[in-house]
């Protein structure tokens, strides 16, 4: 019983669908006030409901599968990859209680799933025989391949300062005193995120203005409700994920539990969100750039300085 | 008269058979025979300093009342490179087939002008490297602008070109070869996010760079030209709103502002102050269409919000004074539809205000951003001397360091009293042609308080009542007045026998428009010199080896504005 | 053609305003120099600020727009109207033509006949709103005032046809019903094999 509410209720099938509705009118609705408009209106209360609506016209629309695309890589991708952004979610420990997979290499496991998810884009942009697809899902691979990197890097910090890859006993450890060693990994790792989930200014692949949407382009009706439900799966992931590594998890100011853990996670949107508005897209090869010449050895850096931190200021062995 | 004649007396002296016909203007008119024609543009670009090549059109003379040698004429428009003089050559073609020989060897810019010509007219180039048609489809048949193609005569043509008529001798000139540098041919448009209207750019691609390009316009082409020949001068300026839509009042004031100048008249102050206010209010506007879209484009999203609501509370204003937001129709041919209304000075201010703070918040955003430095600057450079070979005007010269501005270089409506300065850039990059427009905007709106401060009372529009309406009163209390009435809407203003070519500083650049007049009140031909079409025939060129996401950048930085170049 | 040489032109008294990029640094030193500089001065934490100093202003611009609506001047251009006369409540146009010869997309078309008294009539008047542009010169030429331009700005219509006429004043209803109304010949008019050429939207699938 406990496992079947585990998979479809919460942290499962319908809390990740909840969010998606949530999160997906949260960004719309603050984004408009970035842009001084007021986006969702009509539909509920302050126009929440509005999401509902637009997935109701996505499910009840027709999907179209272009001639000459592999049908088997179109239409499974849209199936595998919310799977597998809905999978992480088993790793992340919720409140003090509830880790579905308490696992020593959470770390690990957590870093690879998220990791994988960008593949699987770059797999749509192959199959959609569409060359503006294809154009995405090089720029996918490309961006990937060099942001990963740094992602891997920061994300490995806080468990090589604890000693642990247990994501429980990660968040158990935190204090102010490493929160504040792991600043700069939290920053590295925050930015890698941007890359890795393509928001910009990393938003190479799915510029719409360059490649017209890059993979997402052929995709329509419920295929790209499903593609966006992954999207925001892995936002989800990925913010619970730098959350429980690097800011203490669902550990509150007085009090433990999952409600902190979600505003420490809508205090990352809003910040991404603002990112989002100001900054404009920069270019691939200002990417790379960037990722090889800055992030990564910075993230190199970082790491000297956690071992420099392990040894001299926590003090552990 | 004397000067301009001073000029040419080289051109006259050097060839016998060159003849000056008559001045248009100040322009003089020199015939030039069929066959010297190369020779003679030849010693104009390279004795005479005329640089820039502005137009290229052909009068079809099979209605015309009287004797010509031959059915058709070209007229080339040349501007000299102090900028202030033009020089018109015109030439009989006995031969439509047989043509004259292309200028393209001497300036870039009339490889597209040529290919208009043949297109609308039938006119052959000889030595032309690609003469095909532009502006209609590659299916039409017949030549539109000929006389004796009847107006109504539409033709339905389905299929779509692939262009690599046009790819294929560009790929061999830079030793490509498709299979083995494994390039990939995409097309960028005709509807495509940031192609900012409906415009076809063909690209061969290596992995994200392109190598080369070719254009493909004409999808907005509605035979703006060929219109206006059915109607009256008055008629005219509706159509006129939609060249360049997101400046639509320029585009009036510079077609009335032809015409005038043809018929020797000149507006009250009044008249002549409110259109300078609303000529620099529309460059406000269309510059920040431009940047707006431009900076989108880029993916920053928020100062498109910035800029946008500015431009909206300008439109209220307009809509307030003129009756529409977007196509305006608000002038006539000597003068305007109605005065300023009561209070437009606050509802300006306020504009003026929220455009300046518009401009400001996103300057704060963007001028110091790495980001947007990076990615713009040194983007598609386009040097001073390559600029005038591609015939640019307007904001685009002015970013290569060329400072070419009709406001300066030849005031008209009372520039010369206003103080305001030129603003030129450097590079001629993506950078310098948007940071080019955020200046300019600052600029216009010193003109504006400047010319809103001193606008000074009385008429309007000029008191000749065989040019426009008599007043309602008149109209609703004497005969005359409504024969007057009557007159004028059957047969239009009546505009002396001749040809004029008329230049404005638009917000895009050189607007010009070339009317000849057959002494009636309907034009016998109206050829309007387009900036966003020499711009866009440079834009395949000039994207070459950057990237996708920098032609991006280089179309919006552009302001290619489709209405006003497919026309 | 040089540089110099446009600069160096007299154009006036006004001054050039030169849009300039900052100079690169080129030597090692001076890269560094920039990059602090520009850690320091947080140029990209400067439009975060921006957008959130905007934000806090909530200075929205939407206007949503079935519920509220831009203020119409009374010079603003939308649907048509026809007017009459205030002392014998018949219709002012008299069927001079005049708007029907300056309308530029020729959307104006007008019958008129003699009535019993040899009276000027108008007896068929229609507006085609599909075509008409809004350009006013109708409302500007017309001697008696009958026909102005009203702030009705919102037409919409599933149907081309929908357009042709417009409730009071044109095509009367039998003479629509009786299927006599006739179309334009010239651009933008139904063409004869329109039927063939245009396939109905699959309202169900």
């Amino acid at each position: 019983m406990e496992l079947l509410f585990n998979i479809y209720v919460f942290p499962g099938t319908l809390f990740v669908l909840v969010w998606t509705v949530f999160v997906f009118w949260f960004f719309r609705k603050f984004m408009a006030y970035l842009h001084k408009r007021i986006g969702p209106h009509y539909n509920g209360p302050a126009g929440s409901l509005q999401t509902l609506y637009d997935l109701s016209k996505l499910l009840s629309k027709e999907s179209i599968t272009p001639h000459n695309v592999n049908p088997y890589l179109f239409s499974a991708i849209p199936i595998l990859a919310p799977t597998i952004a809905i999978l992480t979610v088993v790793l992340i420990p919720w409140t003090p209680e509830l880790t579905i997979v308490d696992t020593s290499y959470g770390v690990l496991a957590l870093v690879v799933l998220i990791g994988i998810e960008p593949f699987l884009l770059f797999l749509t942009g192959f199959g959609s025989n569409n060359k503006y697809s294809f154009l995405g899902g090089i720029r996918i691979l490309t961006q990937m391949i060099s942001m990963e990197t740094s992602f891997f890097l920061s994300a490995l910090s806080p468990a090589l300062l604890f000693g642990t890859m247990n994501l429980i006993e990660i968040t158990e450890a935190n204090t102010w005193l490493t929160t504040l060693i792991l600043l700069p990994g939290a920053i590295l790792f925050f930015i890698s995120i941007l890359g890795v989930l393509e928001q910009p200014p990393f938003n190479i692949p799915d510029a719409e203005q360059e490649i017209v949407y890059g993979f997402y382009t052929e995709y329509s009706g419920t295929n790209y409700f499903l593609l966006k439900l992954a999207e925001f799966g892995e936002f989800l992931v990925v913010f619970a994920a730098t959350i429980t590594l690097f800011f203490g998890g669902y550990r509150g100011l007085f009090f433990d539990s999952f409600l902190c853990l979600f505003v420490k996670m809508l205090i990352m949107a809003m910040l991404m969100l603002a990112i989002r508005a100001s900054t404009p897209r920069i270019r691939l090869n200002q990417m790379l750039a960037f990722a090889w010449s800055y992030l990564v050895p910075l993230s190199f850096l970082n790491m000297v300085w956690i071992v420099i931190a392990r040894l001299y200021i926590v003090g552990g062995g | 008269m004397k000067d301009d004649l001073l000029e040419i007396q080289p051109l006259l002296d050097k060839f016998e058979t060159t003849l000056l016909l008559r001045m248009m203007g100040d322009t003089p008119l020199v015939s030039v025979e069929n066959e010297q024609l190369f020779t003679v543009v030849d010693f104009l670009k390279n004795k005479m300093d005329y640089s820039l090549l502005l137009d290229i059109t052909a009068v079809d003379n099979l209605d015309i009342s009287h004797p010509t040698s031959t059915r058709f004429e070209l007229i080339y428009l040349f501007r000299h490179k102090e900028f202030s003089r033009i020089l018109a050559l015109k030439t009989a073609v006995a031969d439509p087939d047989t043509g004259v020989e292309s200028i393209v060897s001497l300036y870039e810019v009339a490889d597209w002008l040529e290919r208009e010509v043949w297109d609308q007219y039938g006119i052959v180039f000889q030595n032309h490297p690609t003469l095909k048609r532009i502006l209609n489809h590659n299916e039409f048949v017949g030549h539109p602008m000929r006389k004796d193609y009847e107006i109504t005569k539409g033709q339905y043509c389905t299929q779509t070109q692939d262009m690599m008529d046009e790819m294929k001798p560009l790929l061999d000139a830079r030793g490509l070869e498709m299979e083995r540098d494994e390039l990939m041919i995409l097309n960028l448009g005709p509807s495509h996010p940031a192609s900012h209207g409906t415009i076809r750019t063909l690209v061969a691609l290596d992995g994200e760079t392109i190598r080369a390009g070719a254009s493909e316009i004409g999808y907005l082409h509605r035979g703006f030209e060929k219109s206006c020949e059915n109607h009256t001068y008055n008629q005219i300026i509706p159509y006129t709103d939609r060249l360049n839509y997101c400046s639509a009042l320029m585009n009036n004031i510079a077609f009335a502002k032809t015409v005038e100048d043809m018929m020797g008249i000149t507006l009250p102050d009044r008249g002549i102050f409110i259109r300078v206010i609303l000529t620099e209010l529309s460059r406000v506007i269309d510059h920040l269409v431009c940047l707006a879209a431009g900076l989108l484009d880029m993916g920053a999203q928020t100062n498109y919000w910035y800029l946008f609501n500015p431009r909206n509370n300008a439109y209220d204003f307009l809509s307030k004074l003129t009756g529409a937001r977007l196509t305006n129709s608000y002038m006539r041919i000597g003068g305007m539809t109605h005065d300023l209304y009561e209070g437009w000075r606050a509802d300006l201010d306020d504009v003026l205000k929220k455009v300046d703070s518009g401009i400001a918040q996103t300057l704060q955003m963007i001028q110091h951003n790495r980001i947007y430095n990076d990615r713009i600057q040194n983007v598609s450079p386009v040097s001073a001397e390559q600029a005038i070979a591609y015939g640019f005007t307007g904001p685009n010269l002015r970013a290569s360091g060329v400072a070419y501005d009709l406001r300066f270089d030849k005031p008209y409506y009372y520039y010369d009293h206003f103080d305001f300065d030129l603003v030129v850039g450097s590079q001629g990059d993506t950078y310098d042609r948007m940071m080019v427009r955020f200046e300019e905007m600052l600029q216009s709106m010193r003109i504006i308080t400047q010319a809103a401060d001193e606008i000074p009372g009385g008429e309007i529009n000029i008191a000749d009542h065989r040019i426009v309406m008599p007043p309602k009163t008149a109209v609703y209390n004497t005969i005359e007045g409504m024969m007057n009435q009557f007159k004028l809407v059957y047969e239009g203003v009546k505009v002396p026998k001749g040809e004029y070519y008329g230049a404005f500083e638009a917000a895009n650049g050189e607007l010009g428009f070339y009317i000849v007049s057959d002494g009636s009140g309907t034009p016998y031909k109206v050829k309007v010199r387009a900036p966003s079409f020499v711009h866009m025939a440079a834009y395949p060129k000039i994207i070459e080896n950057y990237q996708v996401a920098d032609a991006i950048m280089t179309l919006g930085s552009l302001n290619i504005i489709a209405g006003e170049m497919d026309r | 053609m040089s540089l110099e040489q446009f600069k160096d032109r007299n154009v006036g008294e006004q001054n050039y305003y030169q849009v300039d990029i900052a100079d690169y640094p080129t030597t090692g030193w001076g890269k560094f120099k920039r990059a602090v500089d520009r850690t320091f001065k947080g140029e990209l934490f400067v439009g975060l600020w921006v957008v959130m100093r905007e934000m806090i202003k909530f200075d929205i611009h939407t206007v949503q727009y079935p519920k509220e609506k831009l203020p119409i001047g009374p010079r603003y251009r939308a649907v048509h109207e026809m007017l009459r006369l205030w002392e014998s409540d018949t219709e002012r146009c008299i069927g001079c033509g005049l708007c029907e010869k300056i309308c530029i997309s020729d959307c104006i078309r007008m019958d008129t006949r003699y009535d019993e008294n040899s009276r000027k009539e108008v007896g068929e008047y229609s507006i085609n709103l599909g075509r008409c542009i809004f350009c006013g010169y109708c409302a500007e030429v017309c001697p008696e005032l009958a026909i102005v331009h009203g702030p009705r700005y919102e037409n919409t219509s599933e149907q081309r046809a929908h357009y042709v006429t417009f409730e009071d004043m044109l095509t009367p209803i039998d003479v629509m019903k009786a299927g006599a109304q006739k179309e334009y010949p010239g651009f933008g008019a139904i063409t004869p094999h329109e039927d063939e050429r245009v396939q109905k939207t699959p309202l169900a699938y």
